[in-house]
């Protein structure tokens, strides 16, 4: 009898007979990419290691309390050959230090730092729009888009615009506040001052349009702008303009060129009359199917703002389809499908731009 | 032996109406992953039901936590130190964990806490754990004291939206983001959701009532109360905390806001699309934000307990409610701090959450004298 508990104790804390090694996974490419390794170990050890829950992985600095009443880490236990994989339910922190406690017959405790992971690379402007160098004198809007998230501070003070010698332009654009994030703090809308762009306007008649046809200007984004690390940029983004005539002219849709998928694999394409305002075109334009279901699918806005490309998830399927074209979507000057930006306020042609144009096709 | 029939058949017959309830509660769920964005805020319904109000999503979720094991226990319940447990579980510092709400479910008394890894110094006056980060963590705490987390990957769930949430991108007086404010507190009652929060409507306060189960319609009414010590008719601060509660045969919803009216609103004055005026039947006191409400029985006598942010608990008698009379509409006088419906202040400082763990305990979250959170229970029956 008392051999049989020896066994059975045998069985339940084993002594490990190979020395244990602890490592964290810092290679992207691995699967088990943030996950602990714990190596040594036999496949019986490891069984009953895991089978009877002999194996607890802690903050080290909570461990090191001494403390009987704490939970061990949430997460995975996966065993691989002679290989125990923990998985955390939450990452670790980086810095830190973590404690593997394995219980048999003597105590085994391992500590593992866990690298500081490369920080992600400095942050730059990626786009601006519009993109070409050619735009409006009345161009109502510009987006700026960042590679990575940027920080929560005043942007108006490290934006500026320069006339053709160096001048600065005097408060172009309308310092909305809090600026006009997207979600993901990556991409900035900036309005020119629509005051000094619509005519018989007081800023208009003082101050003139921000930007004058013929002129050249150069838009700077400073480096000194924050990323939502608090690191500055690498360098200063400029991006050149040059003025051409002001827009008073709506987008029309009749001259538009609408190619249809001929095929289910291709996509479907429109070819604007005039370089179209980014921001609206995006959330603007879609397809839905004769149900009215939204077709899902990637849109690729290419050729400068002047085509917009839609390729579905999935092939086109046989069957009747509308392309959706919201009568809100705008050129580079602001002016939607029926009204101009620069026409008086008429409440009823505001209104009526919120209609939105069903545009049939078929697939075949 | 025909008295042993007779019981098996009431069980039977309990089962029945169990099940049926419960089938008829949960018809549209489905099984899948439960997509919140943040656990703002917790409250359970009925057959182990949790409510979860997600101020990010815009969204109400009903979680079944298939959590509905009956436990009669009158015991009392306490965690030491439940900040270092979570952080040793998520495998961070207790600093490094924010608790966002905690519900306990009334059939097995475990108790739920909205969690989040996030910087806890940066909490502060006017600072909740709901401005500084998004709960994704669901956490159950057994009776036992262990401890583990809700899975959200594969639930049987049901979700419907909240019409009209302000939009994301402004900042509050709080030096939050306005959204964060979008469902401030949840109540069930009687196959209704009271949802209060931030609209984007003209007159931001809201309270929208849901159908349960969801269907597509949200009756949606905007909220303006007389805030005494502010001296001024406001709409677009949100309710912090409501409970529904009936009063000579009228349902009322009773709500407590920031710097801190405590008004009722009488459910059947809440018609879909109507600005409702509520009644402030008391000035709690400024600086001061109410966290949570809840109704409980002390003895035989019903009695309503709100905990604060910045005040020790606050004990009304709800027979003290006068429904007939005028609601304060005149500014407190100066040098004031209190006016209107009398009430308790209670011992025990920094008590944020409560909730009811059984018929003879209140279940509280405490900061400690040694700076530690403690879930501790307050004794409200001897039995």
């Amino acid at each position: 009898m008392k051999n049989l508990v020896s066994i059975l104790f045998f069985v339940l804390l084993p002594s490990f007979l190979f020395p244990q090694e602890v490592a964290f996974i810092a290679e992207k490419n691995n699967v088990f990419f943030g996950a602990i390794k714990i190596s040594g170990l036999n496949k019986n050890e490891i069984k009953n290691v895991l089978e009877n829950d002999l194996i607890k992985i802690y903050l080290k600095e909570l461990y090191d309390l001494n403390r009987k009443d704490l939970p061990p880490m949430l997460g995975e236990f996966i065993a691989q050959k002679n290989t125990i994989y923990f998985r955390p339910r939450f990452p670790f922190l980086q810095s830190k230090k973590y404690v593997v406690e394995i219980t048999g017959k003597q105590k085994i405790i391992k500590s593992v730092l866990i690298p500081s992971l490369k920080k992600s690379p400095v942050v730059s402007v990626a786009e601006c729009f519009p993109s070409i160098n050619r735009v409006p004198a009345n161009l109502l809007k510009m987006y700026i888009q960042f590679s990575g998230p940027m920080g929560l501070g005043d942007v108006y003070e490290h934006i500026k615009l320069f006339s053709a010698n160096e001048v600065e332009v005097r408060e172009p654009f309308l310092e909305i506040k809090p600026p006009l994030w997207d979600s993901s703090q990556q991409r900035l809308t900036l309005w020119f001052d629509p005051g000094r762009i619509k005519k018989e306007l007081a800023p208009h008649e003082l101050l003139g349009p921000p930007l004058k046809e013929e002129g050249e200007y150069k838009l700077v984004v400073s480096k000194k702008m924050k990323d939502a690390h608090g690191r500055i940029m690498e360098k200063d983004f400029e991006k050149k303009m040059y003025i051409s005539a002001a827009d008073r002219e709506k987008p029309n849709v009749e001259k538009w060129e609408i190619k249809f998928p001929p095929e289910p694999s291709c996509p479907l394409k429109i070819r604007f009359n005039e370089y179209m305002d980014y921001g609206t075109l995006y959330s603007g334009i879609g397809v839905v199917d004769e149900k009215g279901r939204t077709v899902p699918g990637a849109i690729a806005i290419v050729s400068n703002e002047l085509q917009w490309d839609f390729y579905p998830e999935r092939y086109w399927q046989k069957g009747k389809y509308f392309l959706m074209v919201s009568e809100k979507i705008e050129d580079l000057a602001g002016n939607n499908l029926i009204r101009l930006f620069d026409e008086k306020y008429e409440a009823e042609k505001i209104n009526q731009a919120e209609g939105v144009l069903e545009i049939p096709f078929e697939i075949k | 032996m025909k008295k042993f029939i007779l019981s098996l058949l009431f069980l039977a017959v309990g089962c029945l109406a169990f099940a049926e309830n419960y089938e008829e509660l949960t018809k549209n769920f489905t099984t899948g992953k439960a997509a919140i964005q943040s656990m703002s805020v917790l409250t359970f319904g009925p057959e182990g039901i949790l409510f979860v109000g997600d101020s990010k999503g815009g969204n109400i979720y009903a979680l079944d936590l298939n959590d509905r094991e009956k436990n009669e226990s009158t015991e009392r319940f306490a965690m030491e130190d439940v900040e270092t447990k979570l952080g040793s579980a998520l495998g961070v510092g207790p600093k490094e964990v924010l608790i966002h709400d905690m519900a306990v479910n009334p059939i097995s008394q475990n108790i739920y806490l909205a969690v989040s890894r996030a910087d806890a110094m940066q909490l502060g006056y006017w600072r909740m754990a709901n401005d500084i980060a998004n709960a994704t963590i669901l956490i159950k705490i057994k009776p036992d004291g262990s401890m583990e987390e809700v899975s959200l990957e594969s639930i049987y769930h049901s979700y419907a939206e909240v019409p009209k949430v302000i939009e994301p991108g402004t900042e509050s007086w709080r030096k939050s983001d306005y959204r964060t404010d979008a469902i401030t507190d949840i109540a069930y009652d009687d196959r209704k959701l009271y949802v209060a929060g931030l609209s984007n409507e003209e007159f931001a306060s809201a309270l929208r009532i849901m159908d349960f189960p969801f269907n597509k319609k949200t009756s949606y009414s905007t909220i303006e109360v007389y805030h005494v010590a502010h001296k001024k008719w406001e709409t677009e601060a949100p309710i912090r905390t409501l409970v529904p509660y009936t009063m000579n045969g009228q349902k009322y919803i009773l709500a407590g806001y920031t710097c801190t009216p405590f008004v009722s609103i009488p459910v059947n004055d809440l018609k879909p699309g109507k600005h409702v005026v509520s009644k402030t039947l008391a000035e709690f006191g400024s600086g001061n934000m109410p966290i949570d409400i809840i109704s409980y029985k002390s003895g035989d006598q019903p009695m309503l307990l709100m905990s604060n942010s910045n005040k020790t608990l606050i004990r009304i008698n709800p027979a003290k409610i006068d429904v007939g009379e005028k609601g304060l509409t005149e500014p407190m006088p100066e040098g004031a701090y209190t006016i209107g419906l009398d009430h308790d202040v209670l011992s025990g400082q920094g008590i944020t959450q409560i909730d009811n763990l059984n018929s003879n305990n209140i279940l509280l979250l405490q900061r400690q004298p040694n700076g530690t959170l403690a879930l501790r229970s307050m004794r409200i029956r001897r039995s």
